[in-house]
């Protein structure tokens, strides 16, 4: 059996993510920044900028020079007050199928007591991973019992992937294949950043498609 | 809480809300992990009921959940897992023994726990999901209401 437990400090990931914050933030104040402009034709011009921003974004190397109408959209999800302010940039991101589940989830989250409440930094956290990885097939979304967001792929014959987005910013991650032939099943788990999570878990996606 | 060890041979449902299931109408793997505090996964004994199938028996489940004044979403699921698998998908992943207990409750005779791991074990949970096939998911609410079965011990 294959198994690899890692994890990271989430001490330095916070003061690097802080940074990045506040840089992204002082774009969003800036003079001049006007909601006016945020059409649906703005953002779809600047998607190729958008992408790249948000990956910076989640590794925690955010340049604030970027493009700024670019950067807005990317700064809406960072300095989002309630769900529904990150929930309705995605489609502009080209992620529908992703923000119309998110709208079911959160509808679930608000309206049934028996169900977890949505954590709002978790939501910001899935939003920037898909805004920074949109070539990523589509996952099942769901809620973990303590109101994080999960994302979950089926690799492969039978292979499962799961992605738990944490407040902190980190990925909590676990996949198992199933048993081919005289192979064991191949397992993975730990806790990390976006980067590490996805080298961590290629192994894992190499032996079918994500 | 201490309760009689079930046999492998044997199965349990879990019902998995809304959240924890997917647009394919399958548990994902948050469907098996604790919350913070719990010290086992809740789940119902089939067997208790002396039914001819694990789908009748989940009739049993359905009207267990009804008398405790457990509401059913019509977007959730019980999923039905072999005792032994589920042992051994636990103890796959973390140290010490895996065990499902008969915890049965007054409004909830069938109600049985999984024990061995703790809240945030995900690698857990996707072994658990794991085991979940369509064969064995059957909605949460019965399109038609099935008939009121008074529950028997096994």
């Amino acid at each position: 059996m294959s198994r690899s437990d890692v994890t990271a400090s989430p001490d330095f990931e916070d003061v690097r993510r802080t940074a990045a914050l506040e840089a992204l933030a002082r774009n969003e104040f800036a003079p001049g920044f006007n909601r006016d402009e945020d059409s649906a034709g703005l953002f779809a011009r600047d998607l190729p900028l958008i992408w790249p921003l948000a990956a910076e974004y989640v590794s925690g190397s955010v340049d604030s020079s970027t493009d700024d109408s670019a950067a807005r959209l990317v700064n809406r999800i960072i300095a989002a007050k309630q769900h529904n302010e990150i929930i309705e940039v995605l489609p502009l991101l080209e992620l529908r199928t992703i923000a119309s589940r998110l709208n079911y989830l959160l509808e679930c989250s608000e309206e049934d007591p028996d169900e977890p409440t949505m954590a709002l930094a978790s939501l910001r956290e899935l939003a920037l991973f898909f805004a920074s990885e949109p070539q990523r097939d589509e996952p099942e979304i769901g809620l973990s019992p303590d109101g994080h967001l999960q994302a979950e792929w089926r690799v492969g014959d039978g292979g499962i992937l799961a992605m738990k987005f944490l407040r902190d910013g980190l990925i909590q991650f676990a996949a198992v294949s199933r048993p081919t032939g005289d192979r064991q099943p191949f397992r993975i788990n730990g806790t990390l950043p976006k980067d590490g999570a996805l080298d961590t878990v290629r192994a894992f996606i190499r032996r079918g498609t994500l | 809480m201490s309760g009689t060890e079930l046999p492998d041979a044997d199965h349990v449902s879990r019902y998995c809300k809304p959240t924890a299931v997917g647009q394919d109408g399958l548990p994902i793997a948050a469907a098996f992990e604790l919350r913070p505090g719990e010290d086992h996964l809740s789940v119902n004994w089939l067997e208790y009921f002396g039914a001819p199938d694990p789908q009748a028996a989940v009739d049993y489940v359905r009207n267990a959940f009804h008398t405790k004044g457990y509401r059913l979403r019509r977007h959730g699921r019980f999923a039905a897992l072999n005792i032994g698998a589920v042992k051994t998908a636990v103890s796959e992943t973390v140290e010490g023994p895996a065990r499902v207990e008969h915890l049965p409750e007054d409004d909830d005779e069938s109600h049985s726990g999984i024990f061995g791991y703790t809240a945030g074990n995900l690698a857990v949970a996707v072994e658990i999901k794991a085991l979940v096939s369509a064969e064995n998911v059957f909605p949460a609410v019965a399109d038609q209401p099935p008939p009121l079965p008074s529950a028997q011990g096994a």
